[in-house]
């Protein structure tokens, strides 16, 4: 018994440390020992506090990755064979069709969370130095602002793969929007498609990018993004636990070694420290093992768990095989997409270029937009904060629905069109161009009004939202054939059949 | 609350939370094992072995395949899994058993189109791949294949239930001017030469051109037609046996004349219709398919002088490949051989034989016994007749030398 369990052993576990010196060094050397930190505080741990967006989000990285190899092993990327391969996997292969609509429910999901979690990260004020040394949240904010734009990608090049009409014409309105990038727009689409038209050389690059290059970068900067919540002392909510226990009358402020660089060094006093004094105690702590890692486990569980449902209730659709010669009317991009393309369908380079370029440029720079450095690591309290929030719900939902129905009910092309004769009038005319500037006008006025950049930024980012998720719903629910407008009480009319 | 208690309160709600999560997992991948190892198809295969019992031995009771099955046609680039449920389409016997147990009603269609060349959906539509009963018969969304039931064909009130895979029948038989068991489409075939269509409308490659081209009118999509004047369930089919009634009021301003069709000719036109699809198929499969290369009108004279007459049974067999006939004006391409007019003595003089032992026996020669043996068979009558060409050949050659001395 003894004999076959050294034996598993030696399988399993080959290296014995010779000396208390390497035993303390494989510890101190391991990354799994140190994906945590020993203690962690119960603010972090809360549920309502982060709500785990991260965790979800990074759990549904690693099903799409498990599903997605999956897949792989069936999914032929040809033009002649796509689409059947993709048939194969619905009905014939195991669990073909479970899989398939998870890796769909998954992406959707994520792409989904990982916007919320930006939520959360602006309306906690995380975005902030804080108060810790060697703290670099801006940077970490930034990283994040990449995440979701690669998420965004990842999901766009797997839209292309099953090559059905879905797919095909998704693809074909997503990348007609970069031909509307001024003198260099057509050669990017030429670029990104391989082609003047979506084909093999398109689809190719397409998957190519969605199995292998864009996995890869998204690998290396969610480790880069998980890595600096450690250097930044972890979850933002630290700078609140931090200064309750700087007040608390029964901590002791003074200096401890917290940290060193070689475990046996500090014991015999021969490594270099780091001093920092106490936060995390018996008291607004819990050891990182069990209790951290068993939320973990739970909110991991759960994902897989909920995802699953989801992908049993819901299939993934294939529509009928690509066909470049029959477009269906209307054509939709990807649902997250969908806002863009209301605003493309007022002006191609202020939707598809300049709005999202702005966006995404200024979100990137929130950070540096509000340097207040307040109250850090907390939801938004208080009517102070709450009332800009309000306000910039109200005025995005406000400008919104104006632009949309000026949209509408302008003929603004013919108005227009009477008057210039240049495509330029068009492309600065238009209600996406007076959403835009109504967002710029309501940041510098509220910075005017309040003195605060924190509270403009909390009104612009809420109004972007506000914007985005109405963009969105009526991208989505109500633009019908011809992008005509539809109550949802309005059915669309019906296409006809074929027998 | 103190903190101690919060803390206790976090780890005994966190240790619920993870067994109610643990439990609640197990359940959802036992749900999702049980929802993948239990397909329709299982049912119905279990099903079929009661079924077969009644006409078959407990030996090809065994050889009754499980899983999912399909007939893979390659040439026509098809993957049908409909005998996964159909198991009893090649078993006679269960004409009367329900379906998908039913023997195909017709046996005989097999020995002219056997089932791994084509598969089944491309007669009878539907959707190959999928192994579910609304997917695989079409009655789904994003499947523009409907399988061509008797259900369907009642949609449309045509009295013949099985007559809408006719549709199907005619993507290959469409140069076929008429072909046995498609009643609809031959009908419809006659009214095209009888009403000539063909006057104002390319059919099968020609025609006038006053109205559409109509060779491949079959893949054209509702999205390409005028609905804009149509009442009633809009689909292509209905379109064009609407339009055959009133070409006039579906589209306004045409000039396409009322014909005064019956109901049963409108369907059948309609069926003819929708059959005309470009495929890419390969040709072996397309009977009447012309397969013939443009010819100079010089080239096209000699062609057919050299079919006609007594030099045409040389043209026929391929013997003007390697011999030239001068008496019938044959030229052999590669002269690899002997002119034939000489036959009659060059036997005599190579082989010691006569002509007619010569062909009956044509060992003494090793190229002509191969030829004979096995590529240019010929009957003792086709042999007779050779030799009387050839004497005849001899004739004329001898004819012409004593004119001209």
């Amino acid at each position: 018994m003894s004999q076959l369990k050294s034996m598993l052993n030696r399988v399993i576990w080959s290296w014995k440390p010779e000396s208390n010196r390497e035993a303390g060094d494989a510890i101190v050397k391991n990354f799994l020992l140190h994906w945590f930190p020993h203690r962690v505080s119960i603010k972090s741990l809360s549920w309502g506090y982060s709500f785990w967006l991260g965790t979800i989000s990074f759990t549904l990285f690693l099903i799409l990755c498990v599903t997605g190899v999956a897949l792989m092993f069936f999914y032929v990327p040809s033009v002649e064979r796509a689409y059947w391969s993709v048939k194969d996997i619905e009905f014939a292969i195991s669990f073909g069709g479970f899989l398939r609509a998870l890796h769909r429910v998954a992406a959707h999901l994520m792409v989904g969370l990982v916007f919320i979690h930006m939520f959360r990260v602006f309306y906690t004020n995380a975005y902030q130095k804080g108060t810790f040394k060697k703290s670099a949240r801006p940077l970490n904010w930034v990283l994040g602002v990449i995440l979701l734009v690669l998420t965004l990608l990842l999901s766009f090049t797997g839209y292309l793969l099953p090559w059905d009409q879905l797919a095909f014409w998704a693809i074909t309105v997503g990348t007609s929007i970069a031909s509307a990038v001024p003198l260099i727009g057509q050669s990017i689409r030429e670029f990104i498609l391989g082609g003047t038209i979506i084909g093999q050389s398109t689809l190719i690059r397409f998957y190519v990018l969605h199995v292998f290059f864009l996995p890869l970068i998204l690998f290396f900067i969610i480790a880069w993004h998980m890595w600096r919540v450690r250097k930044d002392g972890g979850l933002a909510a630290m700078e609140q636990v931090r200064e309750e226990s700087e007040t608390s009358e029964t901590t002791d402020l003074s200096e401890v070694k917290s940290k060193s660089y070689a475990l046996m060094g500090i014991a015999k006093g021969t490594s270099v420290h780091i001093y920092d004094r106490q936060i995390l105690n018996s008291k607004n702590s819990l050891d990182s093992s069990p209790h951290l890692i068993r939320r973990l486990s739970i909110a991991i569980i759960f994902t897989l768990l909920i995802s699953s449902v989801l992908a049993l209730m819901f299939g993934a659709p294939l529509e009928e095989p690509a066909n470049p010669n029959l477009t269906p009317n209307p054509a939709k991009a990807p649902w997250y997409f969908l806002g863009l393309q209301e605003l493309v369908s007022y002006s191609a380079f202020i939707g598809g270029v300049l709005v999202p370029g702005l966006a995404v440029l200024g979100l990137m720079l929130i950070p540096w937009m509000d340097r207040e450095n307040k109250r850090v690591g907390r939801w938004l309290k208080g009517m102070s904060e709450i009332k800009w929030m309000i306000v910039g719900a109200i005025f995005g939902t406000v400008t919104t629905c104006l632009s949309i129905v000026i949209g509408i009910q302008l003929p603004s092309r013919e108005i227009l069109g009477s008057v210039f004769s240049n495509q330029i009038w068009f492309d600065l005319l238009n209600p996406a161009t007076g959403l835009l500037i109504a967002m710029v006008i309501l940041y510098f006025a509220i910075l005017k009004i309040s003195g605060s950049s924190r509270k403009a930024s909390i009104a612009l980012f809420t109004c972007f939202v506000m914007a985005f998720i109405i963009l969105t719903i009526v991208g989505t629910w109500l633009r019908g054939p011809n992008w005509d407008f539809f109550w949802p009480w309005q059915p669309w009319p019906e296409m006809p059949v074929k027998l | 609350m103190n903190s101690e208690t919060k803390r206790d309160k976090i780890i005994s709600v966190d240790r619920i939370l993870l067994a109610v999560a643990g439990l609640l997992f197990a359940g959802i991948s036992v749900a999702t094992i049980i929802n993948d190892i239990t397909p329709e198809w299982k049912y119905y295969q279990a099903e079929f072995k009661d079924y077969a019992a009644k006409v078959a031995d407990e030996a090809a009771l065994d050889k009754i395949p499980s899983g999912i099955q399909q007939i893979w046609a390659e040439d026509i680039d098809r993957v049908d899994r409909c005998i996964t449920c159909h198991q009893g389409i090649f078993w006679p016997g269960l004409e009367n058993a329900p379906q998908p147990y039913t023997t195909h009603p017709d046996l005989s269609i097999f020995a002219s189109h056997p089932a791994e060349d084509y598969g089944c959906s491309i007669c009878h539509g539907g959707q190959g791949y999928s192994v579910d009963y609304l997917g695989a018969h079409g009655y789904v969304k994003f499947w523009e294949e409907p399988l061509l039931a008797a259900a369907v064909a009642s949609d449309y009130n045509i009295s013949e239930k099985n007559a809408l895979v006719e549709i199907n029948c005619n993507i290959c038989h469409r140069y076929e001017r008429q072909t046995a068991g498609m009643e609809y489409i031959n009908d419809a075939k006659n009214l095209i030469q009888d009403k000539a269509c063909w006057g104002c409308h390319v059919i099968n490659g020609s025609g006038g051109t006053i109205g559409p081209d109509l060779n491949y009118v079959g893949d054209k999509h509702a999205e390409n037609l005028d609905w804009n004047n149509f009442s009633g369930f809009e689909s292509v089919f209905n379109w064009h046996i609407m339009h055959f009634d009133e070409p006039a009021q579906i589209v306004p301003g045409t000039v396409m004349p009322k014909m005064g069709l019956q109901t049963r000719d409108r369907q059948a036109l309609a069926m003819l219709m929708m059959s005309w699809k470009d495929t890419d198929f390969p040709t072996k499969y397309i009977p009447g398919f012309a397969q013939k290369e443009e010819l100079r009108p010089e080239e096209k004279e000699k062609r057919e002088k050299l079919l006609t007459g007594d030099g045409a049974f040389f043209i026929e067999k391929g013997c003007f490949v390697c011999h030239s006939v001068q008496a019938f004006g044959i030229e052999s391409p590669t002269e690899k051989g002997p002119d034939l007019t000489f036959a009659l003595d060059d036997t005599r003089v190579r082989f010691r034989q006569t002509l007619q032992e010569f062909v009956f026996d044509p060992s003494q020669s090793g190229t002509m016994s191969i030829i004979f043996g096995a590529k240019i068979v010929l009957t003792d009558e086709e042999k007779w007749e050779l030799i009387n060409i050839l004497t005849k050949a001899n004739h004329i050659y001898k004819t012409q030398q004593d004119i001209n001395n």
